[in-house]
């Protein structure tokens, strides 16, 4: 007994530290994590005071309807659109802002950070109303500069309003590239660079081989993180287009919002949410096994 | 061992928060009935009111604790966006005010969910009257047969319309048809070249969009469900007419702003206030905003003109204040609900019009010109269907008429494609 306790003290004491945030971890998000997916497979309006079991009967009726497969669809092109645009913008500036010449670079980098420090409904309702085609600048600036001749319904077109999330989300999400990225080619030793270039390394191949090696790491995670934070992002298109017009804009967060809160369908929103979850939990996966597997190395 | 470790702890932890929350859920419910000796009644409430009451709800709730000392009522308010999430969320968990301001369109919803107690005892014990309201005040309120918040305010859209444009065009006044008003609309497009527009319709906003259409269709004699609520008519000849008629506003007459997918009422009223369209629909809500606004605007009112031969029907939309299901103190809450419902505090109350009769033609509203036509098409509102799938047939409607709007269906379509959507969720 005295043994086993010791043993306790030694070993374990790190889990009585933890305990509380654990259980902090617990009721805020296992506990919900949970009685979701159990809902899932209920039958379960805010009508009815009754769980109804129905197994998988929501999971298959809902991959087999054309409004889930369509915000699905959508997901994943605002998804891949908006983390290819933030990482590539976000990531050329980096390389940009690192370069020894460019002058004020402190200025550019407070500037640069201003769309990631505004709340993103305020950022939104800022863009909606500079896409509106009658208040809205950008359509003027466009029209002054000779691009287009007619304004533009930016969130009011099946074809633009997608596209007009995507811009608002990238234009959100970039200076969080920069900041990583920045701050990872800082750990590029400024000797190695030297070497490369003393051995007749032009900037590319001094990119390839010195550079890059030293960043890969935190553009994959950047990356994962990126896909993980837009998979479930709402805000932009909650306040942009609403999933309109019909529901060309809707995205799976949205989807699950109108048949939880519009719908009151809580046993479908559940299952929704729950294919969701098993989306996210895979980009999830690959990102905690990266990262712990770059500790070890 | 060690992660065997941590999930039965968490799992504990989310055990025991489990049980809490069922403990919290079941509660005895109050029924009410005759109240004797009111004044007597000591107690402390709690009243949800919305956001645009600020200034307006502490005043009353002084001339209330005239009559009624011993109950202390402490007001909280809430900004529209989110609103009935929150109730409906805090209804049903158990957490909510005693006493609620809410919009009557939440009424079948909250009551479905048995987050509301029922007044019908509260009525008939102390002999309420309930005839001075507006019919669709009355409507409004009424799930199953029951009664379940007292009505305050009440409104219905009407028409706003540009004074100075329509008489340049060389009109007086809104006419009493929408076949009149197309030419209207037409020449004052025309003679501006485009620069203003005949009316602005929002084709963006989920709540006004489903509403504009619904006063289209219910002044062409149509309506969304058919008596008792069974079955969906929207694809009606009447209600047909209508949503071509609002399509056609846009896609074939072009007097609506371009810009109509991306707008709001807040859009529309903007664009209004900039004489950038001569006319709108909207309630008394938005004078004042119009008038801060543009101040030199020069403006009418006027009831919504309606189809040729048609009744004259519009939505008719209202507040009203209802008691959780879960309140600890019924009695002093029927009191203070009765006391905002009477007709000369819902006056105050309101920031549009009474829900009661009997003050159509209130000082108030009279004394004013371009109040005095919206107070007179109160009288002619007719609620939504009062049933908990309103808000689900809205966004149908709304999701299909979006579609009709940008030319990928014909109306007729969007009429028809709604109508089979809507009988499946019926």
């Amino acid at each position: 007994m005295k043994i086993k306790r010791k043993k306790l003290n030694h070993k374990n004491s790190g889990m009585l530290f933890i305990l509380p945030a654990l259980l902090v971890v617990a009721s805020v998000m296992l506990f919900p994590l949970v009685y979701n997916i159990v809902l899932s497979f209920f039958e379960k309006t805010i009508y009815s005071p009754e769980w109804k079991f129905v197994g998988l009967e929501q999971y298959q009726h809902l991959l087999m309807s054309d409004s889930f497969l369509n915000a699905l669809k959508n997901t994943i092109v605002w998804t891949f659109f908006s983390v290819l645009f933030q990482f590539a913008i976000g990531f050329a500036c980096a390389l940009v802002l690192s370069q020894d010449r460019v002058k004020f670079r402190g200025v550019w980098r407070c500037l640069i950070m201003l769309p990631w420090v505004l709340p993103a409904v305020i950022g939104s309702m800022v863009w909606k109303w500079m896409y509106h085609s009658d208040f809205g600048i950008l359509n003027q600036i466009l029209i002054t500069a000779g691009f287009i001749d007619k304004a533009l319904p930016w969130t009011g077109s099946k074809s633009l309003a997608l596209i007009s999330a995507i811009i608002v989300n990238t234009w959100k999400m970039f200076p969080l590239v920069i900041l990583y990225i920045e701050a990872s080619l800082q750990s590029v030793p400024k000797s190695l660079e030297d070497a490369a270039v003393v051995d007749g390394a032009n900037s590319w191949n001094c990119f390839k081989v010195v550079t890059w090696p030293h960043i890969a790491g935190t553009c994959k995670t950047v990356v994962l993180l990126l896909t993980i934070w837009t998979l479930n992002a709402f805000t932009f298109i909650f306040v942009l287009t609403g999933g309109g017009p019909g529901t060309s804009s809707q995205v799976l967060s949205m989807f699950i919002y109108k048949e939880a809160f519009q719908n009151f369908n809580f046993g479908n929103a559940a299952t929704a949410s729950s294919i969701l979850f098993i989306i996210v939990a895979i980009f999830s996966t690959i990102y905690i096994k990266s990262s712990i597997g770059g500790d070890e190395s | 061992m060690k992660a065997k470790k941590i999930l039965s702890l968490l799992l504990a932890g989310t055990m025991v928060l489990g049980t809490l929350a069922g403990c919290g859920a079941k509660e005895e419910k109050a029924e009410g009935g005759k109240i004797e000796n009111p004044e007597e009644i000591s107690a402390e409430l709690t009243l949800w009111d919305a956001s645009w009451n600020e200034n307006i709800t502490p005043g009353l709730i002084d001339k209330f604790n005239e009559e009624y000392p011993n109950i202390k009522v402490n007001v909280e308010f809430f900004p529209i966006d989110g609103m009935t999430d929150k109730y409906l969320t805090a209804l049903t968990g158990g957490s909510s005010a005693d006493l609620l301001s809410i919009n009557n369109e939440w009424v079948s919803t909250y009551a479905t969910a048995e987050g509301l107690l029922n007044l019908d005892k509260y009525i008939d014990e102390n002999n309420f009257d309930m005839s001075d309201f507006y019919d669709g005040a009355q409507t409004g309120v009424t799930v199953n047969d029951s009664v379940y918040a007292l009505p305050y305010r009440a409104e219905t859209h009407g028409m706003f319309y540009n004074v100075d444009l329509f008489k340049k065009a060389g009109y007086e006044e809104m006419p009493e048809t929408w076949e009149e008003f197309l030419p209207i609309a037409q020449k004052i497009t025309e003679q501006s070249g485009g620069a203003a527009k005949g009316i602005a319709i929002p084709g963006g906003e989920w709540g006004n969009t489903s509403y504009q259409l619904t006063n289209m269709i219910l002044c062409s004699g149509g309506s969304i469900l058919n008596e008792d609520n069974t079955k969906c008519t929207l694809d009606s000849e009447e209600a047909i007419k209508a949503a071509n008629f609002f399509v056609d506003l846009y896609q074939k007459h072009g007097v609506v702003p371009e810009s109509i997918m991306e707008n709001d009422n807040a859009a529309g009223r903007v664009l209004f206030s900039e004489g950038k369209v001569a006319s709108f629909m909207s309630g008394a809500y938005d004078i004042a905003a119009l008038e801060e606004l543009n101040s030199n605007l020069n403006m009418g009112t006027s009831l919504l003109p309606t189809f040729e031969g048609a009744e004259r029907k519009t939505i008719f939309a209202g507040w009203s204040t209802a008691i959780s299901a879960n309140t600890k103190n019924p009695d002093a809450a029927w009191l203070l609900a009765e006391f905002l419902a009477s007709p000369e505090i819902s006056v105050e109350y309101s920031t549009t019009f009474s829900a009661r009769k009997s003050m159509e033609t209130n000082e108030k509203y009279v004394s004013d010109p371009l109040l005095k036509n919206l107070a007179e098409a109160v009288k002619y509102g007719e609620p939504l269907p009062v049933i908990p799938q309103i808000s689900q047939i809205r966004q149908i409607m709304y999701e299909q008429i979006q579609l009709a709007l940008s030319g990928e269906i014909t109306a007729e379509e969007a009429m028809k494609t709604s109508t089979e959507q809507i009988n499946e969720i019926l």
